[in-house]
């Protein structure tokens, strides 16, 4: 499940990231299926300063998920983050709260931009701090005098 | 971070900005705090969900060109002095 950048209304709400989040379920068996897609498109992984040891097998698998571990998919120009934390949140409430908008042809399911915005705020890491400053102005600034308005 | 009164922006975007940044170098190491969001903020974020175009089935491939560009824009940018 991917993040903010996809409920942008405008360029101007879009974040240059060096990274993206996909966001998985605690299931071993489904981090195992991520990996192993992930290296058939030709994508290195890594867990922190490492590439993620051989076999990646259902016992790595599960050693991963037990410690919601983070394992990082790298190539294409691309990092993605294999996250299996957000938080604030368990990964079953956000993805029944999901959008699911289309890319070039293929179904993205996306947590909604309101437990994004909870779960930075409950984070509150500094470039969590600066997106909700930053977001929180650009939506100021496009939305004008209909900023927030009461219905 | 001190920024002196003449190099301060105008543009209350940047200066919100560079008042982020000045509070992530005051909190080095880095810090970790709950921030409590506005109901403003709040009440904007489900005006952003409500939009037509953030439904379920929009066509979001105009983002990934954007975000493209974007960092072909910042890979090229050269450092002047």
């Amino acid at each position: 499940m991917w993040g903010a950048n996809y409920h942008a209304h405008s360029a101007g709400v879009i974040f240059t990231t060096e990274d993206r989040d996909l966001f998985l379920p605690a299931d071993a068996d489904n981090e195992l299926r991520a990996w192993n897609a992930c290296r058939r498109e030709g994508f290195e992984l890594w867990s922190g300063q490492e590439p993620l040891r051989e076999p990646l097998d259902a016992f790595l698998a599960e050693k991963v998920v037990s410690n919601r571990a983070l394992v990082r998919a790298q190539g294409h120009d691309l990092l993605i983050d294999l996250t299996l934390v957000m938080s604030g949140f368990e990964f079953e409430e956000v993805w029944a709260k999901r959008r699911v908008f289309t890319v070039q042809g293929v179904d993205v399911p996306v947590a909604s931009l309101s437990d994004i915005v909870a779960s930075k705020a409950a984070a509150g890491r500094p470039k969590d701090q600066l997106f909700l400053a930053t977001h929180e102005d650009a939506l100021r600034q496009l939305l004008g005098g209909r900023f927030g308005r009461k219905t | 971070m001190r920024r002196g009164a003449s190099a301060r922006p105008s543009d209350p975007g940047v200066e919100r900005a560079l008042r982020a940044l000045d509070e992530i170098h005051r909190t080095v190491p880095l810090e970790t705090r709950p921030v409590v969001l506005s109901a403003e903020y709040l009440r904007a974020v489900a005006q952003v969900e409500a939009l037509a175009e953030n439904q379920t089935g929009a066509d979001k491939t105009w983002v990934e060109r954007v975000v493209r560009q974007s960092r072909e824009h910042f890979a090229s940018a050269r450092r002047i002095r």
